[in-house]
């Protein structure tokens, strides 16, 4: 599979682009900027990883394809594991693992972690109880 | 553009799914050029040839024997419909702006309905559209759910072939995980937009997987009720359902000797096909497409000049303005540093003069009010 061939012919025809206001984007997984670029691609490059919010809602995704399998044994050739560290241990983890797989990710790839677990600490808005005002809060204070 | 990496064998999966009940041969046809622009072409023309011919009726607009008042009457000479007691009578009849008009150009029955396209071009097309399956990006950019399936392309062995109930085979799909597709296309069921509604296309919905078989042998009714799911003959491939809208990569699921009949069909780079007369395959222009493996080969790399010093364009970050920026201004002017100097010690001596001018105005003035007081109480004295 040449990188550069699949590029050409998904650049301006696949089912993740969103052309939209304006802006082309696109929602493959592996793109760590969601951009339409060959170097973001998650389809054309061999090497992508995504970095994702985990299905239980604490730490994130971070699947990598390997090297070792075969493209084209679509099932085993990606490897996944769930970093639950947080975000500076996090930071660490997917350092490491892009030093020696795509060094030339790591910035985007640690925004992404970032955005995700900023997104994963935001607590859940909890309503103020009601001031009780006039016969209620009379009521109240007999009770 | 060129072919995908020639593989030697692909994994045939037993009915049971995970399991390998052997391997074939990859057909030379996955080893053709794929070439989205002749797939998008063919399929365009191709598209055309099913369409049923409508029009609007030859007399439409017509029915009435309307003929111009003329000159001299004070209204456009359009033909009018002719007689009286009628609100009709009067009224502009036959031309396209009139109400109860023809319109313009009526259609016609004998439009050019139907495209010729040039058999080498759609065997071409075909040819392109198949090797495209085989590249799990190109199918997973078509829009299928592959994720989990073993191996792409799918090849299943001959007893899917015998089955002849739907049950079976939609655990046949879940053994080989390609339901994900299927449930897809049920998710996706929607009410079409428009009066299509109407003309027995109520519902849209994605495509499935394409079932390609050598010999039916009850699988055409095992498979065609699940939705989305489509079957083809290996004898009868059709672009259309090779590339749906023109867009490679479909998901095939290829039966064991429906696969094994690709090379007789469509040769592959070395002898031409057996089935098809005076066919030989499309072949890539370059048959390494991997450009930085290009870029890295030792031959390339044996007449390339050795790369030199990285130059930075600006060895800084930011360009500075060295009219605000001192530092710069001196690195560009180191005079500059010398006026500043001199500016600064004659701002601070006119500052110091101005001080001691100033506290000499002052003791003068109140030397100057002592006096006065000394003469006003001498006065009252």
């Amino acid at each position: 599979m040449s990188s550069d061939l699949i590029w050409l012919l998904t650049r301006d025809q696949s089912s993740f682009l969103v052309k939209r206001n304006g802006i082309q984007l696109t929602r493959e997984p592996g793109n760590l900027l969601n951009l339409n670029s060959l170097k973001y691609s998650g389809l054309a490059q061999r090497k992508s990883i995504h970095i994702g919010a985990a299905e239980s809602g604490k730490g994130v995704t971070v699947v990598t394809q390997k090297t070792s399998v075969p493209f084209h044994k679509v099932a085993k050739a990606s490897h996944s594991t769930t970093i639950s560290k947080g975000t500076r241990g996090g930071h660490k983890s997917i350092k490491n693992i892009l030093h020696t797989y795509r060094p030339d990710l790591e910035k985007a790839a640690l925004a992404r972690l970032s955005r995700v677990s900023e997104s994963q600490s935001k607590k859940p808005l909890v309503q103020k109880p009601k001031k009780l005002r006039g016969v209620r809060a009379r009521k109240a204070a007999t009770a | 553009m060129q072919s995908a990496a020639a593989r030697p064998v692909v994994s045939v999966f037993a009915e049971s799914g995970n399991s390998v009940a052997g391997t074939v041969k990859l057909p030379g046809v996955f080893t053709a050029p794929i070439r989205a622009d002749v797939v998008r072409i063919t399929h365009t023309n191709m598209n055309k040839n099913k369409r049923q011919a409508y029009s609007v009726s030859v007399k439409a607009g017509h029915q009435t024997s309307a003929e111009s008042w003329g000159t001299g009457r004070a209204v456009a000479r359009i033909p009018r419909v002719s007689g009286g007691g009628t609100h009709r009578a009067g009224q502009a009849a036959f031309g396209n702006m009139c109400r109860g008009g023809r319109m313009f150009a009526p259609t016609k029955t004998w439009r050019k309905w139907h495209v010729k396209t040039n058999q080498n071009q759609k065997r071409y097309a075909t040819a392109s559209a198949i090797a495209a399956s085989a590249l799990p990006s190109l199918v997973l950019a078509r829009g299928h759910k592959i994720e989990k399936v073993n191996e792409v392309p799918l090849v299943v062995s001959n007893g899917i072939e015998s089955l002849s109930k739907t049950k079976e085979a939609v655990a046949l799909l879940k053994a080989v995980h390609a339901y994900g597709d299927v449930e897809k296309v049920i998710n996706s069921k929607k009410l079409r937009a428009g009066v299509g509604k109407m003309r027995n296309r109520r519902h849209r919905q994605r495509r499935g997987p394409l079932v390609i078989y050598n010999q039916d042998s009850g699988i055409v009714k095992a498979f065609r009720n699940i939705p989305g799911v489509e079957l083809a003959s290996v004898d009868a491939l059709n672009l259309l359902q090779l590339a749906p809208g023109g867009h490679v990569g479909r998901f095939v699921i290829w039966t064991q000797a429906a696969f094994e009949k690709l090379d007789a069909l469509f040769g592959d780079s070395t002898k031409g096909s057996e089935l098809k007369k005076n066919y030989q395959l499309p072949f890539p222009l370059i048959s390494q497409p991997d450009l930085p493996r290009l870029i890295n080969s030792d031959e390339i790399q044996a007449v390339v000049r050795v790369a030199g010093q990285a130059v930075a364009k600006r060895p800084f970050g930011q360009r500075k303005n060295p009219l605000r920026n001192r530092g710069v201004l001196v690195r560009l002017n180191p005079y500059a540093q010398t006026l500043r100097r001199r500016e600064l010690l004659v701002e601070e001596s006119r500052k110091e003069g101005k001080k001691a001018r100033s506290a000499k105005v002052a003791s003068k003035r109140n030397a100057n009010k002592e006096y006065k007081a000394a003469l006003l109480s001498q006065d009252t004295a």
